[in-house]
C-alpha cells in the first residue's frame, strides 16, 4: 500500500489510528499488537506470500539477540562474535538471495556465456528491514540494547510509515518512545503537525516530483536506445530526474515523519535541503541522512574509519560509498554512482586536510557558498546520471551529451501532456503560456531546493533542532502555525494532491 | 486561546476545507460523468474518447440498450453495429478494446451480462489476447482501470476525484469528443489497405519464407499453462456461467503473411490454442465456433489488409455475413485437419518464389519513394 493511494489516505490510516488510541486506552501492548497487525497487513497488501519472510526474520533476529544477550553471563560468552557474524551473514545473505542473484547470474552469464536465468521477486523494503535488525544484533552484541520487548521489537521492524521506503530507524530512538505513556493518547499538537508534514509531503510527491516524470523517462530511454542525444534535452532530463528524485524521496520521507507523528511517535530526519550542501561531505549529512548515519556506525567505523591513517580512511570511505551504492540496487550503474561518490569524498577530504593546514578562512562570503553550493550540485547531477541510467554504456553517452558532444540535437518528440498541462489546454491556455509555464515548473522547484528551508524546518523545528542546527540567515523565514492561513493553504495542497492519485490516460497501442 | 484550542481548530479547518473541496470535485464529476459511468447523459449531448475504452466501455455496457455484445480486440473495431444489426437481427453494442487481453474482455464482459439484456455475444479470439494469463491486463501506456469495473459503483473514488475526470468533463461540457457510437473506434477509412501496406509493415525478408514450422515447435510449458487457465477462466467460465447466452466465436482471418516465418510465435501459439479452446467449448451447447482462417481466399489476399493481421471493413461485413449463413462453422472435430491445413499453406506460402512482381512493384502511386520494399532484391 502506498501513502499516495486513496485504501491509504480514506481508509487504513483512519481506521488504524482510531483503533490504535481506542486500544491505547485499555491497554498499552493491545495498541502495541494492533498498530503491529496493521503494519503487516500495510506490508501484506502488496505481496501477502512476503509477509512470512517478514516475520520469519523478525523472529530469527529477535532469537538471536537474545542467545546474545544470554551467553554474554555464560561460559559461552567469547563465542558471541562468532554467533554474530552468522547471523549477519544470514542476514546479508538473504538479501543477497533476494536483491543480488540476478545481477550476479547476469555477470555470470555475460562472461561463461551461460543462460542461467531466476525468476526472484525481491520483497518490499528488504533492504531497509535487513538494516535496521543488523544495527540491532550489533548493538546487542555491544552491550547497548537494554529492552527485549519481542512485541516493541516486532512493531519497531515493521512499524508501516517507514518499513517500506525508510527512514532507516534506530531501536535507540524507537523502542524507547513505544514505553512512554503519552505515545497512547491523542495528542492535538501532533496530529496537526503530523498532518501538516504529511500534506507537504504528499503535494512534494504527487505534485511536484511526479510532474518532472515526462521529461526524465524519454531523454534516459533515448540514451539508452543509442540516439545522439543533443545539449538541452540532456540537460533537461538530468535536471528533471534530480528534481524527481528529491521530490519524490523526501516528500515520501515527510509522508512517514508527518504519519508516525500522528500515533505519537517521532521519526528521525532523513532530509534536511541536501541541494543547499556546499561539499559532497555536507551533502551527505543531509541526503538519506540515516543511511549516511547506518553506514558510518556500522561499516565506515567497523572498517577502521579515520583511525588508521590517511590512504586507510580513503580506502574506507571508498568502499563504504562503493556499497553504499551496491545497497540501492542490484546494477553496475548504482555501483559506479557509488564509486563516483567514494571518489568525490575522498577529494573533498583531501583538499579539506589542506586547507586546514592553511590560516583559517573565516566566514565565507555569500558568493563564495553559492558557489560551493552550484558546485555540489553539478557533481550531484554527474551522479544520479548513473543512478538513473539503464546501463554504464547509457550512463556515459548521457554524460557526453550534457558534455555537449551531440551539439544541440534534434529535440526529442513531445510525450503525452500531464494531466494540469491537458486540462488547462481544455481551459483554452494553449502553446505560450503552457511553454512558460513548464520553465516557471523548473524555477520555482529550483527555488524551493536552493532556496525554502526544509519541511521540518518549516513546520517542526524545535523537535529537529539538533539535526536541523541553527536557522540559516539566508532562507526565507517560514514558520508554520496552527492558524487559519496554514489551515486552508495546507488543505488546498493536500486536495491537490487527493485529485491527482489516479490516471486516466489514453491507450494507443496501434495508434489507428 | 489555549494551545489545544488552537491545534483543534487547525485541525477542523484543515480537514474541513479538504472534505468540502472533494465534495464539490466528486460532485461535479458525478453529475457531468464524461465516461457515462452512471448514467446516460441528459444534460449534454453523449460524447465518447477514442482511444478510452478500458474507461468507457463500462458506462456503455451498463447504461445502453442492446442484446448482443461485440467483443475482442481491434480486429473487431470495424464491426459496424448498422451491419451487424441488419445481418443478424439483433441490437448490437461494440465493447471492443484495442490490443486487449482476454481478462480484460472477460471483465467488460461481465460488466454487459450484469445488465440483464444480453443475449448474444460475438467475440473474436485470438491467441495473443490469452497469451498474458487469466488476469492478464495491458498497463505498458497507462495503469489499468480497475476501479471502473469495482462494484459497488459509488465507490470509485478514483473516477470521482481525478482531475483528469475534470478535464473530461469540460471537453464534452464544450461539445467535444465523438458523437457516434455507430464509428467510434473504427479505423478503416483512415488507414489504406494493399499490400505495400501489410509487407511494409510486416517487414520481413526471403529468407523467412525458408523457415518451416515442424511439429515440434509449440510453447514453453509455463506459457501454455498460462494460456490455458486464462482460456478456462476468461472464456469457458463467461459462457458456463451465462448458459441464456448464445456465444458466436470466431478465429479472426489474419492474412497468411501473419505466419511467416512458419517457426514464429504466431503459428506456434495458434495450433495449442485452437486444439484447447474448441476441446474446452465442444460441451458447450450455448456456442458456435467460426473458422475464418480456413478462407484462403481472403486470407492470401494481403489487398485485405493494411498489416498482417488487421483487416478493413469489408472482411469485417464478410465475416458478419458467413456467421448469418453459417459459413466457416467448425466443431471440435475438424480442429486437426483444419491445423493441418492452415500448416500446409504457411509451409508452402512463398512470395519471393510466387508473387515475385507484388515484391518489385507493390508501392501504390501516393507511396513514398525508397520505401517500397525491404526485401533484398537478390532472393525475388
Amino acid at each position: 500500500m502506498l501513502f499516495n493511494s486513496y485504501p491509504f489516505a480514506f481508509v487504513f490510516l483512519p481506521i488504524t489510528l482510531a483503533g490504535f488510541f481506542a486500544l491505547g486506552r485499555r491497554s498499552r501492548g493491545l495498541a502495541i499488537a494492533w498498530l503491529a497487525l496493521a503494519s503487516l497487513f500495510f506490508y501484506g497488501w502488496w505481496n501477502p506470500v512476503y509477509v512470512g519472510l517478514l516475520l520469519a526474520s523478525i523472529s530469527f533476529n529477535y532469537f538471536v539477540a537474545r542467545c546474545l544477550h544470554f551467553l554474554d553471563t555464560t561460559p559461552l560468552a567469547p563465542h558471541r562474535k562468532l554467533l554474530l557474524t552468522l547471523a549477519v551473514g544470514a542476514n546479508l545473505g538473504l538479501l543477497a538471495y533476494y536483491k543480488y542473484t540476478g545481477f550476479f547470474l547476469r555477470n555470470l552469464n555475460a562472461l561463461a556465456g551461460t543462460h542461467l536465468a531466476a525468476d526472484i521477486v525481491l520483497p518490499l523494503g528488504i533492504s531497509f528491514f535487513t538494516f535496521t535488525q543488523i544495527a540491532f544484533l550489533v548493538d546487542t552484541y555491544r552491550r547497548e540494547v537494554r529492552e527485549f520487548n519481542f512485541l516493541h521489537y516486532g512493531l519497531f521492524v515493521t512499524y508501516f510509515p517507514h518499513l517500506i521506503a525508510g527512514p532507516i530507524l534506530h531501536h535507540k530512538e524507537i523502542m524507547p518512545q513505544f514505553r512512554q505513556l503519552d505515545t497512547y493518547r491523542p495528542d492535538y499538537r501532533n496530529l496537526a503537525i503530523g498532518l501538516s508534514i504529511f500534506a507537504i509531503g504528499l503535494f512534494k510527491k504527487v505534485n511536484l516530483a511526479d510532474g518532472f516524470a515526462q521529461d526524465v523517462t524519454p531523454a534516459f530511454k533515448a540514451a539508452s536506445a543509442g540516439v545522439a542525444l543533443g545539449l538541452v534535452d540532456a540537460w533537461r532530463g538530468a535536471l528533471a530526474y534530480t528534481l524527481q528524485l528529491y521530490f519524490d524521496f523526501s516528500g515520501y520521507c515527510d509522508m512517514a515523519i508527518g504519519v508516525s507523528l500522528l500515533f505519537g511517535i517521532t521519526l528521525p530526519l532523513n532530509f534536511n535541503s541536501p541541494y543547499q550542501a556546499t561539499g559532497l561531505v555536507d551533502f551527505w549529512r543531509r541526503w538519506h541522512m540515516t543511511l549516511s548515519r547506518f553506514l558510518r556506525d556500522y561499516l565506515y567505523i567497523p572498517l577502521g574509519g579515520n583511525r588508521k591513517g590517511t590512504l586507510r580512511r580513503y580506502l574506507n570511505l571508498f568502499l563504504t560509498m562503493l556499497l553504499g551504492g551496491l545497497w540501492h540496487g542490484a546494477n553496475w550503474t548504482f555501483v559506479a554512482w557509488g564509486a563516483l561518490h567514494g571518489l568525490y569524498l575522498m577529494a573533498e577530504h583531501a583538499v579539506g586536510a589542506r586547507r586546514s593546514r592553511a590560516p583559517s578562512p573565516g566566514l565565507r562570503p555569500i558568493w563564495t557558498r553559492s558557489l560551493a553550493t552550484a558546485a555540489t550540485f553539478l557533481l550531484v547531477v554527474v551522479g544520479w546520471v548513473f543512478f538513473r541510467a539503464d546501463d554504464l554504456t547509457s550512463g556515459v553517452r548521457f554524460l557526453a551529451a550534457m558534455a555537449g558532444l551531440n551539439g544541440l540535437g534534434s529535440p526529442l518528440p513531445p510525450q503525452s501532456a500531464s494531466d494540469v498541462t491537458l486540462l488547462l489546454q481544455t481551459l483554452g491556455l494553449h502553446a505560450t503560456p503552457l511553454a512558460v509555464l513548464g520553465i516557471a515548473q523548473y524555477l520555482a522547484c529550483l527555488y524551493v531546493v536552493f532556496c525554502l528551508p526544509n519541511t521540518q524546518a518549516i513546520v517542526d523545528r524545535q523537535r529537529y533542532l539538533k539535526e536541523l542546527g541553527p536557522r540559516p540567515t539566508s532562507t526565507p523565514r517560514l514558520i508554520w502555525a496552527p492558524s487559519p492561513t496554514w489551515g486552508i493553504l495546507l488543505a488546498l495542497m493536500t486536495a491537490a494532491s487527493l485529485v491527482r492519485f489516479s490516471r486516466v490516460s489514453e491507450f494507443l497501442y496501434f495508434q489507428f | 486561546m489555549s494551545d489545544t484550542t488552537r491545534y483543534s481548530r487547525f485541525l477542523v479547518t484543515f480537514l474541513g476545507i479538504v472534505v468540502l473541496l472533494l465534495c464539490a470535485v466528486a460532485t461535479f464529476n458525478f453529475v457531468v460523468d464524461p465516461f457515462q459511468f452512471f448514467r446516460k447523459p441528459v444534460l449534454y449531448r453523449p460524447a465518447y474518447f477514442p482511444g478510452f475504452q478500458r474507461y468507457q466501455n463500462v458506462g456503455l455496457a451498463r447504461n445502453y440498450h442492446y442484446d448482443t455484445v461485440i467483443i475482442g480486440s481491434s480486429v473487431t473495431e470495424n464491426f459496424y453495429p448498422s451491419y451487424v444489426n441488419r445481418a443478424l437481427h439483433v441490437n448490437a453494442l461494440k465493447l471492443s478494446i484495442s490490443g486487449s487481453t482476454a481478462y480484460e474482455q472477460a471483465l467488460i464482459l461481465d460488466q454487459a451480462i450484469a445488465s440483464g439484456q444480453v443475449k448474444n455475444v460475438l467475440w473474436a479470439i485470438e491467441p495473443s489476447s490469452f497469451s498474458f494469463g487469466p488476469k492478464g491486463v495491458r498497463d505498458d501506456q497507462a495503469p489499468f482501470p480497475y476501479y471502473m469495473y469495482r462494484w459497488p459503483r459509488a465507490l470509485n473514488v478514483e473516477y470521482l476525484l481525478a482531475v483528469e475526470t475534470i478535464r473530461n468533463a469540460l471537453v464534452v461540457l464544450k461539445g467535444h469528443g465523438e458523437h457516434d457510437l455507430e464509428t467510434l473506434e473504427t479505423w478503416d477509412r483512415r488507414l489504406a489497405f494493399s499490400a505495400f501496406h501489410v509487407l511494409r509493415a510486416w517487414n520481413g525478408r526471403c529468407e523467412h519464407f525458408t523457415r518451416k514450422f515442424t511439429p515440434a515447435a509449440l510453447p514453453g510449458p509455463s506459457r501454455l499453462r498460462a494460456m490455458e487457465q486464462s482460456i478456462e477462466d476468461n472464456l469457458i467460465r463467461v459462457i458456463r456461467d451465462n448458459p441464456r447466452v448464445n456465444f458466436w466465436l470466431f478465429f479472426p482471418p489474419y492474412s497468411i503473411l501473419a505466419y511467416i516465418p512458419g517457426d514464429s510465435a504466431q503459428l506456434i501459439a495458434q495450433i495449442p490454442f485452437e486444439r484447447t479452446v474448441m476441446q474446452r467449448l465442444a460441451p458447450l451447447p450455448t456456442v458456435r465456433v467460426f473458422d475464418f482462417q480456413l478462407a484462403a481466399d481472403v486470407t492470401h489476399d494481403l489487398a485485405n489488409y493494411t498489416d498482417p493481421v488487421h483487416y478493413g471493413r469489408r472482411i469485417n461485413e464478410w465475416i458478419v455475413d458467413s456467421i448469418a449463413s453459417e459459413r466457416f462453422r467448425v466443431t471440435a472435430e475438424q480442429v486437426e485437419p483444419n491445423l493441418a491445413q492452415l500448416i500446409r499453406e504457411v509451409n508452402a506460402y512463398d512470395l519471393c518464389r510466387d508473387r515475385p512482381e507484388l515484391l518489385d512493384n507493390h508501392a501504390p502511386a501516393n507511396s513514398p519513394a525508397g520505401t517500397a520494399s525491404r526485401l533484398p532484391s537478390g532472393r525475388r
